[in-house]
């Protein structure tokens, strides 16, 4: 048996007819496809409550958009302002409620902070520290934490952001840090949530980054060990958000 | 539950992030949550018998690319990059191995313009290299008696055109549904399963028409009658 994962999009304005669309790096559905789980886009807001239903996890995604030209950089702002951060939102929410798992990537793992009541460092300063941007850096993990237990205390990891977790949130542990302090990875003390700063779908395969880090693929595949683990459970849906009226700290 | 609908989402590249991406036209997902389904996206060549168990139909997409005529007994045009042809081996990949997931399940199967073209060649028809007249514009077509689109729009319909290549031979499994004045097949089906597919693009500024086309591929996908 293998477990449902969601995939959350990110927005986009497609090529051919210039409507709105979702978009999403392959790589999650490759990284995910390659852990034992069965990756899906959920699309509608309004369905979140039956996408819980049908699916034993989520992967709340990095932050990427698309549009066909420059042209189009005003459209997108709505899509993500009332498309994507309310979907993130609804889709943790229902999530945790129903006491399945979410691992949060990238802007996912920020988006899991601020909605346990954790706050958003955005644009820090990028005059101390070390490079975030685009760049690549070690990280320390705490003994036993998830990433502990697949990489060991110290490894190289990307580094694809602007924003960071400030405050963390209520229940979340830092389970891995950068050497100036950025926190890099989160565990929840009961619940099933787990969030990565940086991006493991893009760790895998030929052609790696970055090329001397641990391929991670065996991160996609607890986490959907844990999916199916959590597939076993009884599932309270009872304590759902209602989808006509979502609140959530915006992105 | 209201029945779940898969949507094969399309090939892409994102030169902002430097990404192989997948993209959805929101318009098919909106089309299919009127019509009282759920609609879940995939681009993925791994898990297409667990997706057959999880959904209750699948709709296969337009595209930009074409389908490469290897894949129905023909060659691929010489002067094919000077035409601006679009191919994604991937993509044809992926939609046929749903298909035929789908279609040995007895699961209902909805192709949209190159969805039509997947059901076709994958049934064994094929595919006419080069279409003109029918990119960007709107005609009408005529129904063939007692098929869902007669039951649908009627005896005539007008609808919209974006495609560069048509239906050839029909596949000996399909029945043709509707065509244009001069014989191109616009909409085919299976006499005998629960497949169907149209050339136009009917979650584009849809019509009530266009809705209950969406409307009538839901209720098979819930068991109703054919």
């Amino acid at each position: 048996m293998k477990p449902i994962v969601l995939l959350a999009p990110a927005p986009a304005v497609e090529d051919v007819f210039h409507h709105d669309a979702w978009v999403l790096n392959k790589k999650y559905f490759m990284g995910v496809s390659a852990g034992g789980g069965v990756p899906l886009m959920p699309t509608e807001i309004s369905l979140v409550n039956d996408y819980v239903k049908m699916a034993d996890g989520l992967v709340l995604t990095g932050s990427a958009m698309y549009v066909p030209s420059p042209d189009f950089a005003e459209r997108i702002k709505p899509l993500e302002k009332q498309g994507r951060d309310v979907l993130d939102a609804a889709l943790f929410q229902a999530f945790r409620a129903a006491g399945k798992p979410v691992l949060g990537i990238c802007r996912g793992h920020q988006v899991i902070n601020l909605q346990m009541g954790g706050t958003l460092d955005k644009k820090f300063d990028k005059t101390v520290g070390i490079e975030h941007a685009m760049h690549k850096h070690e990280v320390t993990a705490k003994p036993g934490s998830l990433l502990f237990s697949l990489f060991g205390e110290r490894f190289m990891t990307n580094s694809r952001h602007g924003n960071r977790a400030g405050v963390l949130g209520e229940g979340l542990i830092v389970t891995a840090t950068a050497c100036d302090g950025v926190v890099e990875a989160l565990e929840h003390e009961t619940l099933p949530i787990y969030a990565v700063q940086f991006h493991p779908e893009r760790m895998r395969g030929d052609l790696p980054d970055p090329s001397d880090g641990p391929d991670t693929t065996p991160l996609f595949k607890r986490f959907c060990e844990i999916c199916l683990e959590y597939k076993q459970k009884e599932h309270s849906y009872d304590n759902l958000p209602d989808p006509e009226n979502y609140s959530y700290i915006p992105y | 539950m209201n029945p779940v609908i898969l949507i094969t989402s399309d090939d892409g590249y994102n030169a902002m992030f430097q990404t192989p991406h997948t993209i959805l036209d929101r318009e098919y997902a909106r089309a299919v949550t009127k019509a009282g389904g759920i609609p879940a996206a995939t681009f993925d060549l791994n898990c297409a018998n667990e997706y057959c168990e999880l959904a209750d139909g699948l709709i296969l997409t337009g595209s930009k690319s074409n389908i490469h005529p290897g894949l129905y007994g023909k060659f691929l045009p010489e002067d094919a990059r000077q035409k601006g042809w679009q191919m994604n081996e991937m993509r044809d990949d992926i939609d046929l191995l749903l298909f035929h997931a789908f279609y040995k399940a007895g699961k209902p199967i909805f192709g949209i313009d190159r969805g039509l073209h997947i059901i076709n060649i994958a049934l064994g028809g094929d595919l006419l290299l080069e279409q003109a007249g029918h990119h960007d514009t709107v005609h009408p077509v005529l129904s063939e008696k007692g098929t869902f689109i007669e039951e649908i729009y009627g005896e005539k319909a007008e609808v919209n055109s974006y495609h560069r290549q048509g239906v050839g031979t029909v596949s000996q499994e399909l029945r043709t549904a509707a065509k244009t004045a001069d014989g191109l097949v616009e909409a085919l089906y299976c006499p005998d399963k629960p497949v169907l597919g149209v050339q136009w693009h009917p979650e584009i500024n849809p019509t009530q028409k266009d809705d209950e086309l969406f409307s009538y591929f839901i209720s098979l996908c819930k068991g109703g009658a054919r």
